[in-house]
Order: structure tokens, then sequence, then C-alpha cells
């Protein structure tokens, strides 16, 4: 099985196959490493700088994008304002930016 | 090409590529430290470090998704290792030239990221869990200009009408800087800047170390990985930064050198693959040695808005000359 583009191909078949020799060769390599340890202990402990672990040491999710909106807050705010909620302002929108895309094609 | 021609030779280029892998990372840390003054590591420590963390113990931390987490360091060894078959070697074209082109060279590049971006999270650390959120981050920065540096360069191709123009034999065998005018030339060379700038964040060094960041999350991601599981990542991570480089190669420089001098042959390709060899050590030493020392490393919110802003700017002006050229010149 091959997709074919025209411009380009891919084979999921061939690229799982040899995925699979590659996971196969990591396994053996796997398997010399040492596997033991002690569970339990503090050795199993997450390393918090040896502070105790509190009870709920969780970092939210919602943290995730805050380098994201921090680096491009300005862009971000200046896109915020196009946002006023109105649904006739997002038709206008969606109909100047089709239309100018068509007329690029257009003239293309 | 035979199947068996084609497992010896994903075989060779594997094994190969794995060692040669590793000597570039003694090489990177030798020259990095006699940059910085110091005597360094020997060139063979990548391997000593191997068999150093085999004899180490594997600790799962208690609050981990233990499958997730020990599942990772492979697929990231899987993705970082596969990815080195669809790449050409120096005058022979990819092993699976016609099973995969440059979209998958992508995918598979990101893949390694995205594998310790979830060993992160699934080793239930608060620390692991800021680093994996800095990897995502980073990988949403740097993943657009690297797409407009690819693009543009199928772009140009597909123009020739030389082939598949996503193809890496297409665009290894068609190097455009003969083939466009001035403007084209300064788009290339802005295309060119950008990927090299992309190439140090797309393997984590720094200035684009913020996943890790010893000396402020202790590690991040990787923190609580150690034993055999920090090894599939220490190889996975040697064998991306080559295939990064032979990426770049392939892209921008595929010259070949036994051709102007008139070597013809076995001589003449054995003397290609050493070039091949050479060209991406000089990328890994511009990009990666050179950079981690001569700069800091930089917060995660600079890398976004260097990446998205400045960056992005620059890949887009190397397209925009390329269009230009192509509409001046024909």
């Amino acid at each position: 099985m091959r997709l074919v583009t025209g411009q380009g191909y891919w084979s999921p078949l061939v690229w799982l196959a040899l995925a699979a020799g590659v996971a196969f060769f990591g396994w053996l390599f796997w398997r010399l490493g040492r596997r033991t340890y002690k569970a339990g202990t503090d050795q199993d402990a997450p390393f918090l700088s040896g502070e105790a672990a509190p009870e709920r040491a969780h970092v939210g999710g919602q943290h995730l994008y805050w380098g994201f909106l921090q680096g491009l807050r300005p862009t971000l705010e200046a896109l915020r304002v196009f946002h006023s909620g109105f649904l006739g302002d997002y038709v206008t929108w969606t109909v100047v930016v089709v239309a100018v895309a068509l007329l690029v094609v257009m003239l293309t | 090409m035979t199947a068996v021609s084609a497992l010896w030779q994903a075989a060779l280029v594997l094994g190969g590529g794995t060692l040669l892998a590793l000597v570039y990372k003694g090489f990177d840390r030798k020259l990095a430290a006699r940059m910085q003054g110091r005597i360094g590591p020997p060139i063979r420590q990548p391997f000593l470090d191997l068999g150093k963390l085999l004899v180490k113990e594997t600790v799962v931390p208690r609050t981990a998704v233990r499958w997730v987490f020990n599942l990772m360091p492979f697929l990231a060894l899987v993705a970082a290792g596969t990815v080195l078959l669809y790449l050409p070697v120096g005058p022979f074209a990819p092993v699976l030239s016609g099973y995969g082109d440059v979209i998958v060279v992508l995918y598979l590049l990101a893949l390694p990221a995205i594998a310790m971006a979830l060993g992160g999270f699934a080793s239930g650390s608060p620390y692991g869990v800021v680093g994996a959120q800095r990897e995502l981050v980073m990988l949403m920065s740097y993943e657009f200009p690297l797409a407009v540096v690819v693009v543009a360069l199928a772009w140009r191709v597909a123009e020739l009408g030389a082939g598949p123009a996503f193809s890496l034999a297409t665009l290894a065998g068609n190097p455009l800087w003969a083939q466009v005018g001035p403007l084209g030339v300064l788009g290339l060379a802005l295309l060119l800047v950008a990927l090299l700038v992309v190439t140090p964040a797309e393997l984590s060094k720094i200035p684009f170390d913020i996943p890790e960041a010893e000396t402020e999350i202790a590690g991040g991601l990787v923190v609580e990985y150690s034993g055999v599981n920090l090894a599939l990542f220490y190889l996975a991570d040697a064998i991306k930064t080559v295939a990064m480089a032979a990426l770049v190669v392939a892209l921008f420089i595929p010259y070949g050198i036994a051709g102007p001098l008139g070597i013809g042959g076995i001589g003449g390709q054995i003397l290609d693959v050493a070039f091949f060899f050479l060209k991406v050590f000089a990328v890994i030493f511009a990009a990666v040695t050179t950079v981690r020392v001569a700069f800091a490393r930089l917060k995660v919110d600079q890398i976004a808005r260097g990446f998205w802003i400045p960056l992005t700017a620059v890949a887009l002006a190397g397209l925009l000359l390329l269009v230009l050229d192509k509409a001046v010149v024909g």
C-alpha cells in the first residue's frame, strides 16, 4: 500500500515494518540494561530538589500555553480586538476573506 | 531493489548512522569543551555514557503512568532511527526512496520530541510536566518556519519539473543555487538561515534547551528517566542530530566532490560518502556546537515570539524572493 500524491509518496506499512525492526533492536538493547530498583522506597519518589513531595504535586494543563501566550501577547491582543462576539461580524469577516481569496485565485 | 537488498541497506544505514551519531556527539562535546577553555571528555565518551547507563538502575517513579513512561523512549528511538532511511547518503538515494518523502521526514523528526513530552507528562513529576509543556510550546513555534522552508524549496523544484517535488531524491538531485537568479540566491540564503536556526531548536540544544534546562528544572522532561530508558533517549537524540544535519545537507548542500575532481567508480562514491559525512559534521558544528557555546538559554516566551514572528518573517521573505525570482528569471 503506497499513497502517491503526484509530488510525493508515503507507505505506512513499510514504515511500520521497519519501525518494528528498529523497536526489536531497541528492545534487545533495553534487555542489556539493569531494570531492577528498590520500589516503594524513596528511590521511586519523584525528584523535587530534596523537598518533601506535597500531597498533590500537580502542574495543571492550563499552564501549557503560558510561554506561547506570553511571547505572542501583543499579537494575540491585537487579534482579540476582532472578536466582538457578534455573529454578524464573523459572517462579514468570512465573506471578506473568501472574496479576497477568490480574487487572488482569479488573478493568478 | 529486492527486499533482501533493501534490508541490508537499511541495516547498514541504521548501524552506521548510530555509530556515526555517537562519534559526532563525542566530537561535539570535545570541541565545545575546547571552545570553553576546558580539556573535555574523550571522543569515545558517548559510548562510555551508554555503557554506564546500562549498569544503572532503571527507576520508574511511583507517580508515573508506567506503560507510557516505558514506551516513550522506544518511540523516540524508532522515529529517530527510521528517519535515517528516508534521507539520501551522499551520492546514494534514500533506502526508502519512493516510500516516503520530506513531509514524512518532518513528521518523524517531530515524533521524538512528542515522545519525550509524553514521557515527561507520564512521569508524574512537576519538573517533568513543566519540561514537557515547554517542549510542546517549542514544537508549535519552530514547525511553521521549518514547513515554510521545505514548501518553498519543493515549490521551486516543482517549477523545474524535475519529478516529485517533495521527494528527497528529487530535492537532493536538483540543487537550486545554480537554477535561480540573484533574487533566488538571496531567497535561498534566507531559507538556509531559517533552517539553521530551527536546527538547534529541533534538537533542544542551547539556546533552545528549555525543556531540559538542567540548572533550572533539573532536566525537565527527562528528570525521572534513568538507566536504560535514559540510554534510549540518549541514542535517539544522537541519531536525530545526524538526521537533522543530513536533512540540511540534502536540501541545501547536496553537492559531491568526486565529479569536480574527475574521480569515478567506487572510489568516487566512497569519496562522495566521506564528503557527505564531513558536510553533516560541518552542519552540526555550525548549528549546534558553536551556537551552544556562544549563547545562553532563552526563555520560553522569547522562543515562541522569536520563531513565530522574526524567523517566520525571514522564511516567508525567502519564499517571496524565490517567487519574485521565478517571475523575473522565468
